[in-house]
């Protein structure tokens, strides 16, 4: 309506005006394409490839590489690792989140930095770290040996490898969202009499709930799908020490191509799993959350 | 919380507060940080240490090394950069536009995040394998991604891609439009006001963006491997050499490159701090 | 069952600056005190310091007596209303007011009882089902102020209570809370920037700056007798006059008199709010009206004469039944103000000189209010005053003759 009331003022200088919207519009759909087609090379094609290849020999064929018994002993391994490493990192989330984002002290910016460090180390190098630390000739090896612990190249090796690379995620999250909220209604609880615990259970934690479920979503997409680190530290002996992504590359070596992306389709499945969740809650909860992202954009 | 605590704060290392738990929440954080992340650190570090400064230059300066590191630098680069165009539409048509599918794109800009990289490297791979729906097409033409270094450069874009649109995208929401209109009415066309009104507040998050990508992309591993041919210094990235020498028990060659590989990373994280304190400095908040 | 505040000697350093420096108060038993002061005035960290949010370096907070700061802030029965509400996002309206008494483990059925006589008293009875994002910004106001009142606090701590509302609300829900004290008579302090809100609300006005407090009073007190010009500025606009004090007289450096004052002798600075000075149209009148502004119930009017300009307000009627118009002359007449500066050590009160026609009739009136004034005879008074003023106000080139004394 607006650009009526201007169309009809548009006989002199106004015309310039005029053509600024015609263009962006132009620019707009022009925009809009390359994103599509983009998000579509790049984005959509891989999912869609995985489920093809998958289903290449027949629902017969995707069931019966599913049920190989090397791939469900890597789902459960998987999902072993996974309920280790996400509760811990959720508990040190939490805690962390109260530590920084609580509290203003000396040396906090340090430790919100080491806090995030694990993202930028290559997962490599974090397999590396796990060698040193407790390989053979490693500064705790010759003692592990001694007592017959096996860490590098077995299951606890792997777990330790997922938690060191899961370490930021819900901390990243929740921190920002906890300097958003402000303190100041656990500050009225404590003035209505509640306890650091009731505080904590009964105000906080329900505040940070949404946050708190979006940080451990992706802690946990990022504890099932870990590869690079788990793979230093791993056996490689499938039906043992083989979680699902190295039995993934097991399978793909081994030029077993659909039973590898029958395994890769229940990850990839899992992944748009993990995605619609976060875009509910993005949406849902897009307020509390947005908040958190500018803190964090800050 | 003993009173006494309180009393002669002046020197005091931190602002009170009345809520509890400082003490504990903090020892509980150093202790995990500090077993899990920061000892181990601490380890490799000295054992780089060790090596000595001739030892170490040794160990880095062979020619696989320095073959591998221009591979990976040069293809994480380049893929940073490509990315950074592209996630700069895609943060914008997010950001400004409400269209059919917008919902759809926005989830889907996370897949990298949520799909394991060892599922979008064969699924990769396949794409641009000769016989692969992309492969295939472009085969005819004499261009072959997978197994080549431009198989490495699109692998990395598909990592790099969401930490450039999802830094992006709340500045651009940020900035008002009448900036823009701002500048139509002033007479600057399109590309002048793209150049000169749009482009130089969205450069520190362009910036930082690119940095978190590059950040990325240097340590990418799980999708990198299969889409690569892992031919040495042609299309070999510098973690999957670490993996081969610490395959062959060279545990002083891998702390070497592992060293190199985290100076990098950490460079790159002060530079993403660098931009974000200049921004603060000079936009206040 | 009210408790009496006390507070002694606090002291609070932050970050190198003084917050608050040597703070001694006492709010009664059953008072409403309002802590007035711009921001950054320390009115707040007091607030939250009887709280018990915050500590003092030094100093004592005691309730009825007893040493509270080290009592820990959830044992302290302190209603405390956030100047944003601070309710529990995540929980219902009869939830929120319902947490002070969940967390002490009182039987769930007492809760009830309670939460919806509570309900009752702030006005939202059908309200208990809501979430606070569901609430207007005054009903917000009333849960946080239900829920402060659920636990019986021995005090009522209020920071900035109407300072996120709109202007009607704020004035209903102004006087909607005073007499919610009167009724519930528990020992109210809260912070505001207003003075208008302190004014209307409080039994008793304490202005900070600085982190000190500048005055503490009954509301009249403080606007009839500030103690410095920053409590004089800060209560209100006033016309600010350079003067001296001579013989009783109070005379502008311009160049004619202002009034009278009962001590002090030298130079300072008058300050006289515009609803202080009456104006009477009068052509001979030694005043210009400069500028007439208007709006609503009460006008402002610029008026000049050689050298200096005040702003005069008086009641919209009144202007219009005077015929104020700029451009035409007035005489001005100035019916209170204080005097600071080098003339006394502390301020001295401006009293209205006699006019010609009816003197002292202004200040007959203020007398009335003010018990603290020196009686004295006014008749006499006025008749040495009146003789007095002739030889100085009649004349137009004062200024001159004064330099030829």
């Amino acid at each position: 309506m607006a650009a009526d009331a201007a169309a009809a003022l548009a006989a002199g200088p106004m015309g310039a005006r005029l053509r600024a919207p015609v263009r962006t519009r132009g620019a707009r759909r022009v925009l809009i394409f390359v994103a599509f087609a983009f998000v579509t090379v790049f984005l959509v094609l891989p999912l869609g490839v995985i489920f093809a290849e998958a289903f290449s020999l027949g629902a017969r064929a995707y069931v019966a590489a599913l049920a190989d018994p090397d791939v469900r002993a890597a789902l459960w391994l998987t999902a072993g690792i996974a309920l280790a490493a996400v509760p811990l990192n959720t508990v040190f989330g939490l805690i962390a989140s109260w530590c920084l984002a609580r509290f203003r002290f000396r040396g906090r910016g340090a430790i919100v930095t080491l806090t995030e460090l694990p993202l930028s180390i290559s997962p490599v190098v974090a397999g590396l770290l796990l060698v040193l630390l407790f390989g053979r000739g490693g500064l705790l090896g010759a003692f592990l040996e001694a007592h017959g612990i096996h860490i590098i190249f077995a299951v606890p090796g792997m777990a330790l490898a997922t938690i060191f690379v899961t370490v930021p995620y819900v901390a990243r999250e929740l921190i920002p969202l906890v300097e958003a909220q402000g303190s100041e209604e656990e500050e009225a609880a404590i003035t209505l009499g509640a306890s650091g615990w009731q505080t904590f259970f009964r105000v906080s934690l329900p505040k940070l709930r949404w946050g708190l479920l979006y940080g451990v979503l992706l802690c946990n997409a990022r504890a099932i799908g870990e590869f690079g680190a788990v793979s230093v530290v791993s056996g490689a002996v499938p039906g043992q020490t083989n979680t699902l992504p190295l039995e993934i590359q097991a399978l793909y070596d081994g030029y077993r191509v659909q039973g590898a992306f029958a395994a890769a389709s229940l990850l990839a499945g899992l992944a748009i799993v993990t995605l619609l969740l976060k875009a509910a809650l993005e949406w849902r909860h897009r307020d509390e959350l947005s908040a958190a992202r500018r803190a964090r954009a800050e | 919380m003993e009173s006494g605590r309180w009393m002669g704060r002046r020197g005091a290392w931190r602002e009170p507060s009345v809520l509890p738990g400082f003490a504990p929440s903090l020892a509980a954080t150093l202790l995990w940080l500090g077993l899990l992340v920061a000892a181990p650190l601490a380890v490799m570090l000295a054992t780089a240490a060790g090596l000595g400064w001739s030892g170490f230059w040794a160990l880095v300066l062979k020619p696989r090394v320095l073959g591998d590191l221009s591979v990976s630098v040069s293809s994480a680069l380049a893929a940073s950069a490509i990315d950074v165009v592209f996630g700069l539409v895609i943060a914008w048509v997010l950001a400004r536009y409400r269209f059919a599918g917008r919902r759809a794109i926005d989830a889907l800009i996370d897949l990298p995040f949520a799909l394991p990289t060892a599922v979008a490297g064969i699924a990769l791979a396949t794409i641009y394998a000769k016989e692969g729906p992309i492969g295939a097409v472009l085969a005819p033409f004499g261009v072959a991604v997978a197994y080549t270094r431009a198989g490495i450069v699109v692998a990395l874009m598909f990592v790099g891609l969401p930490f450039i649109v999802r830094t992006l995208e709340p500045v651009i929401a940020e900035l008002e439009a009448e900036q823009e209109e701002a500048a139509e009415m002033l007479g600057a066309s399109g590309t002048a006001t793209f150049l000169r009104v749009l482009l130089p507040p969205l450069a520190p998050a362009l910036l930082t963006g690119f940095a978190l990508a590059l950040a990325r992309a240097l340590g990418e591993y799980g999708s990198v491997i299969f889409i690569a041919g892992n031919k040495p210094m042609v299309s070999e990235i510098l973690p999957l050499l670490i993996v081969t020498e610490l395959e062959q028990f060279d545990v002083p060659g891998a702390v070497a490159i592992a060293t190199l590989m985290l100076a990098a990373s950490f460079l790159l994280l002060l530079s993403v701090h660098g931009i974000e304190a200049w921004v603060r400095r000079r936009h206040g908040g | 069952m009210s408790t009496r505040i006390e507070i002694e000697g606090l002291h609070r350093m932050l970050a190198g600056q003084m917050v608050l420096d040597n703070i001694d108060l006492v709010v009664q038993p059953g008072e409403l005190a309002a802590l007035l002061g711009p921001s950054g005035s320390g009115k707040t960290t007091l607030l939250r310091m009887i709280a018990g949010l915050d500590r003092p370096d030094r100093g004592a907070v005691r309730f009825d007596g007893e040493d509270v700061l080290a009592r820990p802030a959830r044992e302290r029965g302190v209603g405390f209303v956030f100047q944003h509400y601070a309710l529990f996002r995540h929980m219902t309206v009869a939830r929120n007011i319902g947490f002070g008494l969940a967390v002490r483990k009182v039987p769930r059925g007492r809760i009830e009882e309670k939460v919806s006589a509570l309900l009752k008293l702030v006005q939202l009875e059908f309200l208990g089902g809501r979430y606070p994002a569901q609430l207007s910004g005054g009903q917000r106001q009333r849960v946080a102020l239900a829920r402060a009142l659920a636990i019986e606090p021995r005090v009522l701590l209020l920071d900035e209570p109407f300072g996120a509302l709109d202007a009607v609300v704020r004035r209903d829900l102004r006087r909607w809370l005073r007499r919610l004290h009167r009724e519930m008579h528990i020992t109210t302090v809260f912070v505001t920037h207003d003075q208008e809100e302190a004014f209307e609300l409080a039994d008793r006005v304490v202005v900070m700056n600085g982190g000190r407090i500048r005055q503490s009073g009954a509301p009249m007190q403080l606007y009839r007798r500030p103690v410095d010009p920053f409590v004089c500025r800060f209560l209100g606009e006033a016309n600010e006059i350079p003067c001296r004090i001579e013989n009783g007289f109070v005379i502008a450096d311009a160049g004619f008199l202002l009034g009278r004052a009962e001590m002090g002798t030298g130079g300072g600075i008058a300050y006289v709010r515009p609803h202080q000075i009456a104006l009477r149209p009068n052509e001979a009148g030694d005043w210009r009206v400069a500028e007439l502004t208007a709006g609503g119930a009460m006008s402002r009017v610029g008026v000049a004469r050689d050298g200096l300009s005040l702003e005069a307000s008086l009641a919209s009627e009144r202007a219009l039944a005077l015929g104020l118009q700029a451009g035409m002359g007035v005489e001005v007449e100035i019916a209170g103000g204080m005097v600071m500066g080098d003339a006394a050590d502390a301020p001295v009160t401006l009293l209205p000189a006699p006019h010609r026609d009816r003197p002292l009739l202004t200040e007959r009136k203020i007398e009335k209010d003010e018990k603290e004034e020196p009686s004295f005879s006014e008749e006499k008074e006025a008749k040495r005053l009146l003789s007095v003023i002739r030889t100085y106000d009649s004349s137009r080139d004062f200024e001159r003759r004064d330099k030829n004394r």
